[in-house]
Formats: structure tokens, C-alpha cells, sequence
């Protein structure tokens, strides 16, 4: 039952209307119930329990540091929390890769021990949760909050429905002050979160799902092209991965203030980004602002001894943490190393880019800022392909291949075969509709509540665009994909 | 003053929010109409149904208007569905094959270009093979002779494969005879279209209506699909009901097809095989193959009451016997006429994977028919060239 599905319509329908209907102190039981329910529908129980253990160690872990008075029994219970939390995220996601890996380190040394490899086991969600039982934690050992007594109120923060399988990774103290009083939907709450959710599911039904339909095709069977369309591909994915995710975040968010409760913003126009460090401000927020909280600072405090690899280092061990977050997967860590290594050169050549831009003056030019706009870009592009590739492997053809054949498959025969498939002029429209929707997306984004602009436009222009909307998600909604996020 | 105040208040929500719905639905039309246009060439203005390819000749004879197009469905300048067809054949050794029959063989559920027809020319390619899908949707065996003088025989074919539909020979034939006077009082049968211009009717040029409802049951599929199996069954059910009641007027569905209805049948089908002979055309009768089976009765129960929407006049248990005698029928005249016979029927899996609705394939289900002719035609083919003697 994902957000996309006539059955999650009916059931968000139904606990609306029952929530709008019950006395307030059975909301919170209600959304809990509710969002049980939820997970218990992707139809692995163990996933229930997991998400149990994970809330009641976050929530023992929180009051226990909070009462310790020393600070060595503060550490420890901080230490044993986010252990006892990591554990769970280690055992349901990364034991096959951590054996599978031991084993090929041990055959190449020569040894014959081998462990037996666990199976894979499904983890949808683990990883938000246990990253916000993390922060919990963490925020209340460095007293930024007070831990929350309710286990019912802590519960729901762990487990709100809409922000469960996709995050956004709430932080306490965001999200707990708003659980203290569940007020009754409003008719401005109801009526930006259809707008957001309406705008989500388009993004997600039909620009991701059909950008899917070109990106899919090479990407699992790259050695069947080379030059152009690798690269192009490799673009378009990288506006697929941004309406899928935005599109189940705006969901997210649009499910969240139907109930009166307000989910972190996750996306503010990613690719209109000027440099690395600007693309992680505004992708991915929360998860980028935890990395940076609970893992940049820490390391970057422990090297302080070294000025100036210190941070550098830190950047890129914490990258590639983030890429392993992502996934039990060497292209996940490459990733993550890919841009571990964009951030450190950046702080490392940060001066002599300082000195080349005044010495040139071109420090106000607009040129000089699209064109780090697109340089940014196509670095993140090329991050995408080991994120996107099926293997290593194929990561490697595809970064090298989209260059080294591009001459080859430019103005050719080659070129001319390899796109017939595609059907250029679909790509053409749907490329209009990509920027379309990336110009409406930054509108979005743009306004500070997280509503959504058309609230505000005249009758008209609403009905013009909404009957497009609907038209286009009804067309496209029955095939809907599942959400490339969700696998994390 | 408040008061006032309030009802221009309320006046003005109403009317912005009819003003909003009124856009709202005449922007999901616009829609449909330029997806029409991009996606099928459809004007934006004209009428568009599936009624503008098929109509009836002079001697009320149905047949595929040439060039007409509706969705995925375009007929070519010839009438035919499929690329055009020159007389001449591409090379002289070529083997031209007709495939006749009406909505299997034309192609409905199947994507385009993965109609039975299309993928047996796969399977046999040019210049050796040429296949023409000659199916019209509708059509039936008393129209095969006529259609095939006026359309098919031009064509010069070497083989015909003649795909007959059982149960609406066997309904046609208990309307003409057992129920005439019920059946001369009463509409047409549901779904059925003519060739004559129909009267207006606002609701069927009404674009998004019919995709919007496609996409809500494929929706339900997804998500309700044991919900949506029953409100099938009993939305079908009360079809059904209504149809007998205005149809059988009282009277008991047959559970037997009557014994008159197959010797007819065997004569026309012996009238076309003989006509076909005549001309030196070598003939391939098919059984018919169908999702619906005693085997599969509890399990698509809703299809098995969609059929007999079409063939009120028939019991479920009718439905069956009719299919089953008349494949007899045709397996027995294939022999006695020395014709080629593909048996579909034990080829084809009663499985939904295979089958759109009752009779009407998925690409998957085409396939195997395809192979099965291909098979067949192969065999046989290559055995007269090579000096043997056309079984």
C-alpha cells in the first residue's frame, strides 16, 4: 500500500474521517493504530517489531540519559542507544554484504574460512527510522531536548504514517511539540495538504514513472549503447531520482497538514544549486542535516588536529557513510565516496578559486553562476550513474562510455538507430514537461509554509491546471512505479 | 447586514466553485482530445469511437472502413488491419495467407502489432510468408462468403485461415429461429455496432470519461481486485437478468444447442471451404479457443456472465456445448474436406495470462496462436512444395 495506490486513498480517507470525528485524546491513538496498520500492509511482520524495539530503545535510551547526572553514565547510555539502534540497522540491512565481502576478502588473502551468508531481508523504512531514533538520542545527550515521557506521543513521532517509509527524518524537536495537542483538521490544513499531495503524485505518476520508461531500459542493459544516449540517460535519471523522491516527499507533506502536523521540507530546487555543498542544502535536507549534525561535526571536531585535512577528511568518511545509508552496495559507497571527494576538493581549492575569480572579476558575473549551476549539475549527474548503475561494473562502462563514445554517436548512423526506439518527439515533450515541472517545483518550494502557490491563483488558472494534473495522473496513475527512495 | 454579508459570501463560493468545475471539465476533455490527436492523429472535433471502423456494405455485409483509425486500432487503404497490401505479391514464390475471422483475429486486447496475424508474419516472415489479417470485428460465418468474394479473393490468396466464432453462429441462429419473435422486439445485443450512422449521443463524444473509468478498474485491480471480481460478477449479473428478462420473456436458457443449429453451421462453413477450394486456395479451419471452460467455471464466473450478455439465449452450461460441438463440427469438416486444421484450442491455456476477456487474446495468448498456425502452416506448406500431397 504505497501513497500511489486507490487502497492507500481509501485508507487515509477512512482515518481522516475518523480522526476528524474522535474525541481529541484518541487522536494520537488513533494515528498510532493508523500508522501500525500502514506498515503492517507492506506484509513483513517482522518490520513491525523492529519498528517497536527501535521506538521503545529510543525511548528508554532517552529517558536514561536524561536522568544519568554524570556525564560518563550519560555516554553510556548515549553509546549503548545508538549501538542497541545501529544493530538493528546492521542485522536487517548490511549482514549479507558485510559476509558476502568477508568471504571475498578472505579468498583473496588465501584463507578458507568462509561465514555463511545470511539471506536478504526486506528493510523498508528501517533506516529513517533508526537515523531519527539516532538524532533523538543525540539531541537530548547534548541537551538541545528533553526527552518526551508519553511512550504512546513517542511512539506516533517514530511511526507517523505519511513520513514512515520516505522520511522526511523528523527531528524530536519538530515534530513532538506538534503531537501535544492533535487538533481537529482545518478546512486551510485539508486544502493545502490535497494541493501538496495532488502536486506529489504527478510528479512521482507521471514525470518520474515516465522517465523511468527511457531510463530503465539502458540502465539495465547498459552494454547496448554507448556515447549519447548513456549520457542522456544518464540526465534524465537524474531528474527521475528528483521527482520521485520530491514527488513522495510533497505527499508526505501534503498527508502531514491534513492532519495539522507540519513534516521538514526536503527539497528546495536541487539542481539550481551553484556548487556541491549548495546541491547538499538543498537535497535530501533532512537526511543531509543529520549527516552534517551527528556525523560531519563530530569527526571534524576529533581531526581538529589537522587544519587543514581535518575537515576534508571528515566530509569524505562522512559521504561515504551517507552512501552506505543509502544502500548494502559498493555503488552506494562510491557514490557517497564521489561526493565525499567533490566536498573535500572544494574546501581544499576553496582559496585559489577565490583568487581566480577576483583576478578574472567575474565575481558578480551571472554567467559565472550558470555555469556553476551547470557544472554542479552534470558533477552530480556523474554521481548518479554508480547511485543508478546495477553494478560496479556497469557504473564504470557508463561513466566512461557516455564520454569516450559521444563523439561516435553524434550526427551517425549509430546515433540515429540507437534513438529510433526512444521516440524523440515524446522525449521532446516530456523534457518540456520535466521543466515545466521543475519551474512549478521551485514555486513550491519557494513559498515558506510548504503550501502550494496555486492556492493562491485565480479560479480559472486553478481549474486549467488541475484538470491537466488530473488528467495526466489518471492516464498514468494505474502504472504507477514504486518509489526509488522506499528500497533505502 | 451580516446577514447580507454572508449570503454574497456564500453566493460567491458557489459560483467560483461551479466556475471551477465547469474548467475543470472542460480542461480534462480538452485533454483527451489532444492526447487523441498525439497519440492516435484523431481530430480534435469530430466524433471518435470505435464505430468509424467497421461499417456495412449494400448487401449488409460488415466490413473495415479503409484508413479508418481508432486508437490503436488503423485499418489500411485496403480495409485490412496491418501495413498495406499491394496486389502483386512480393515475390512470386511468396505464400500469401488470408486470416479471417472477426475481434480475435482483428486484434482488441493485444498491443499493436501483437495481434495473432501480426506475429504469425513474425514468426514467417516476408518475402516467403505475406499474411494478411483480414479480421473483421462482427463479422460472421454467414457473412464469410460474401466477404470474402467482394474483399479477399482479389487478394489472389494461397491459404485462408478461417477462424469461426461458435457461440455467435449458435445465438444467431436461436434468434433467427427458437426466440424470433423475442429477438425482432428487442434491441441489439450490447457492445454490437452497425455501419449505419448512429444517432447522437452526447455521452459517447465524452472523451475522458471512458479512460478515466479504464483507469479507476485498473485502479481496483491493483488494489481491491477480490472487491472488484464481485461487483463484477453482480453488476454483470444484473445485466444478464435484465436481458433475459426483456429477451427470453419467461423462457428457459438453453442448456443445448440444438442439433439443427450444427448441421447449418457445417453446411455454411462447407459453403466458403468449398468456394475456397474452387479457386485453388488451400483452406485452415481452427478450433476456437476461449478462457471459458468447465475447468474454469468458479474461477471466472464474471467473464462467463460477460459471454452471456452477448448470448442471453444460451445457459452457461449452453454457452459451453455450443463451443465444444460446434469446434467438433469443425474438426470433423476439416478432415472430411481435406483442409489444414490448427486445434487452438488445445494449444491455448485457459488461463487470464493468455486471455483478455472470454475470447479475446493478451499478446501472450497470440503468441501461442500464432505458433500453433505457424506450425501448422509450415508443415503443410512445405510438405506441397516439396512435391507432397496437401493433406
Amino acid at each position: 500500500m504505497t501513497f500511489t495506490t486507490l487502497s492507500f486513498a481509501a485508507f487515509f480517507l477512512v482515518v481522516l474521517l475518523v480522526y476528524a470525528l474522535v474525541p481529541a485524546r484518541l487522536r494520537l491513538v488513533l494515528l498510532l493504530v493508523a500508522s501500525y496498520f500502514f506498515f503492517s500492509c507492506l506484509g513483513y511482520p517482522y518490520l513491525l517489531l523492529v519498528l517497536a524495539l527501535v521506538t521503545l530503545i529510543a525511548y528508554l535510551g532517552g529517558i536514561m540519559i536524561f536522568r544519568s547526572a554524570c556525564v560518563r553514565a550519560r555516554l553510556r547510555w548515549f553509546q549503548g542507544g545508538v549501538l542497541a539502534l545501529l544493530a538493528q540497522l546492521v542485522w536487517l540491512k548490511y549482514l549479507p554484504f558485510l559476509a558476502e565481502n568477508f568471504n571475498e576478502l578472505s579468498k583473496a588473502l588465501g584463507a578458507t574460512f568462509r561465514v555463511q551468508t545470511p539471506g536478504h531481508l526486506v528493510a523498508v523504512g528501517v533506516s529513517y527510522f533508526v537515523f531519527q531514533g539516532i538524532s533523538y538520542l543525540a539531541d537530548i545527550y547534548l541537551e538541545l531536548l528533553d526527552p518526551e515521557r508519553h511512550l504512546g506521543r513517542f511512539a506516533l513521532a517514530m511511526s507517523f504514517f505519511p513520513k514512515l517509509l520516505q522520511g522526511p527524518i523528523e527531528r524530536g524537536g519538530n515534530i513532538l511539540p506538534q503531537l501535544q495537542n492533535l487538533s481537529r483538521p482545518t478546512w486551510d490544513g485539508l486544502y493545502a495538504g490535497v494541493h501538496l499531495f495532488i502536486w506529489g503524485v504527478f510528479k512521482k505518476v507521471v514525470i518520474a514513472d515516465r522517465l523511468a520508461g527511457v531510463v530503465d531500459p539502458v540502465y539495465n542493459d547498459v552494454h547496448l549503447y554507448t556515447g549519447l544516449p548513456l549520457l542522456l540517460a544518464t540526465w534524465l535519471y537524474a531528474f527521475q531520482i528528483f521527482f520521485d523522491f520530491s514527488g513522495y516527499t510533497d505527499m508526505a507533506l501534503g498527508l502531514g497538514r491534513a492532519f495539522n502536523i507540519r513534516l521538514t521540507q526536503n527539497f528546495k530546487a536541487p539542481y539550481l544549486a551553484n556548487s556541491i555543498a549548495d546541491f547538499w542544502r538543498r537535497w535530501h535536507i533532512s537526511l543531509s542535516r543529520w549527516i552534517l549534525d551527528y556525523l560531519f561535526r563530530p569527526l571534524q571536531l576529533s581531526f581538529r588536529g589537522w587544519p587543514m585535512l581535518g575537515p576534508p577528511a571528515a566530509l569524505l568518511i562522512a559521504f561515504l557513510a551517507s552512501g552506505l545509508w543509502h544502500g548494502a552496495s559498493w555503488t552506494f559507497v562510491v557514490w557517497g565516496g564521489i561526493h565525499g571527494t567533490y566536498l573535500s576538493l572544494s574546501i581544499l581549492t576553496a582559496k585559489f578559486r577565490k583568487k581566480m575569480v577576483k583576478a578574472l572579476k567575474v565575481e558578480k558575473s551571472k554567467i559565472l553562476n550558470y555555469w556553476k549551476i551547470c557544472l554542479t549539475f552534470n558533477l552530480v549527474s556523474f554521481a548518479w550513474i554508480f547511485f543508478r548503475a546495477n553494478s560496479l561494473d556497469d557504473g564504470l562502462y557508463v561513466a566512461v562510455q557516455s564520454v569516450v563514445g559521444l563523439p561516435e554517436t553524434i550526427s551517425s548512423e549509430v546515433w540515429r538507430q540507437q534513438f529510433a526506439q526512444w521516440k524523440l518527439v515524446e522525449l521532446a515533450l516530456f523534457m518540456a514537461l520535466v521543466a515545466v515541472g521543475g519551474v512549478l517545483d521551485r514555486k513550491v518550494q519557494s513559498v515558506d509554509d510548504g503550501a502550494f502557490w496555486l492556492i493562491q491563483a485565480p479560479v480559472w488558472m486553478r481549474g486549467v491546471v488541475y484538470g491537466v494534473l488530473c488528467y495526466l495522473i489518471a492516464i498514468h496513475g494505474a502504472d504507477a512505479q514504486s518509489f526509488i527512495y522506499m528500497q533505502f | 447586514v451580516v446577514t447580507g454579508k454572508k449570503t454574497t459570501y456564500i453566493v460567491k463560493g458557489v459560483l467560483s466553485s461551479l466556475l471551477f468545475l465547469g474548467i475543470f471539465l472542460a480542461v480534462l476533455e480538452v485533454c483527451a482530445r489532444i492526447d487523441d490527436l498525439f497519440r492516435y492523429g484523431a481530430a480534435l472535433w469530430s466524433p471518435y469511437s470505435a464505430d468509424q471502423l467497421t461499417a456495412l456494405d449494400e448487401a449488409g455485409i460488415k466490413y473495415n472502413v479503409p484508413g479508418a483509425r481508432f486508437e490503436k486500432w488503423q485499418n489500411n487503404a485496403r480495409g485490412f488491419r496491418g501495413v498495406d497490401v499491394p496486389l502483386e505479391k512480393p515475390h512470386p514464390d511468396t505464400v500469401r495467407v488470408v486470416c479471417l475471422g472477426s475481434s480475435e483475429t482483428y486484434g482488441l486486447f493485444e498491443s499493436p502489432g501483437e495481434e495473432w496475424p501480426a506475429q504469425l508474419q513474425r514468426l514467417l516472415p516476408l518475402p516467403s510468408w505475406q499474411i494478411i489479417n483480414a479480421g473483421v470485428v462482427g463479422i460472421d460465418l454467414r457473412g464469410y462468403r460474401a466477404y470474402l468474394v467482394k474483399h479477399v479473393l482479389p487478394l489472389n490468396p494461397d491459404v485462408v485461415i478461417i477462424v469461426t466464432h461458435p457461440n455467435r453462429y449458435a445465438t444467431k441462429y436461436v434468434r433467427d429461429h427458437e426466440f424470433k419473435a423475442s429477438a425482432q422486439a428487442l434491441p441489439r445485443s450490447p457492445g454490437k455496432r452497425s455501419g449505419c450512422d448512429p444517432p447522437f449521443d452526447l455521452s459517447k463524444q465524452i472523451r475522458f470519461l471512458p479512460r478515466f473509468k479504464q483507469s479507476l478498474k485498473a485502479g481496483m485491480h491493483k488494489s481491491f481486485p477480490a472487491i472488484l471480481q464481485k461487483y463484477q460478477e453482480r453488476d454483470m449479473g444484473r445485466q444478464v437478468r435484465e436481458i433475459e428478462q426483456t429477451r427470453l420473456k419467461g423462457r428457459k436458457a438453453l442448456d443445448f444447442m440444438p442439433e439443427r443449429c450444427q448441421e447449418d453451421f457445417r453446411r455454411d462453413l462447407q459453403d466458403v471451404v468449398a468456394l475456397l477450394k474452387d479457386k485453388g486456395i488451400r483452406v485452415m479451419l481452427t478450433s476456437y479457443p476461449s478462457l471459458l471452460d468447465r475447468s474454469t467455471l468458479d474461477s471466472y464466473r464474471e467473464i462467463f456472465m460477460d459471454a452471456r450478455r452477448f448470448s442471453v439465449e444460451y445457459s452457461l452450461a449452453g454457452l459451453i456445448d455450443t463451443r465444444e460441438r460446434l469446434n467438433a463440427a469443425s474438426a470433423a469438416l476439416a478432415v472430411s474436406e481435406g483442409a489444414m486444421y490448427a486445434d487452438l484450442c488445445a494449444r491455448v491455456p485457459h488461463d487470464s495470462k493468455y486471455f483478455g476477456d472470454g475470447a479475446h487474446y493478451t499478446d501472450q495468448g497470440a503468441r501461442v496462436v500464432a505458433e500453433t498456425v505457424a506450425d501448422t502452416l509450415t508443415v503443410n506448406i512445405t510438405k506441397v512444395r516439396a512435391g507432397g500431397k496437401t493433406p
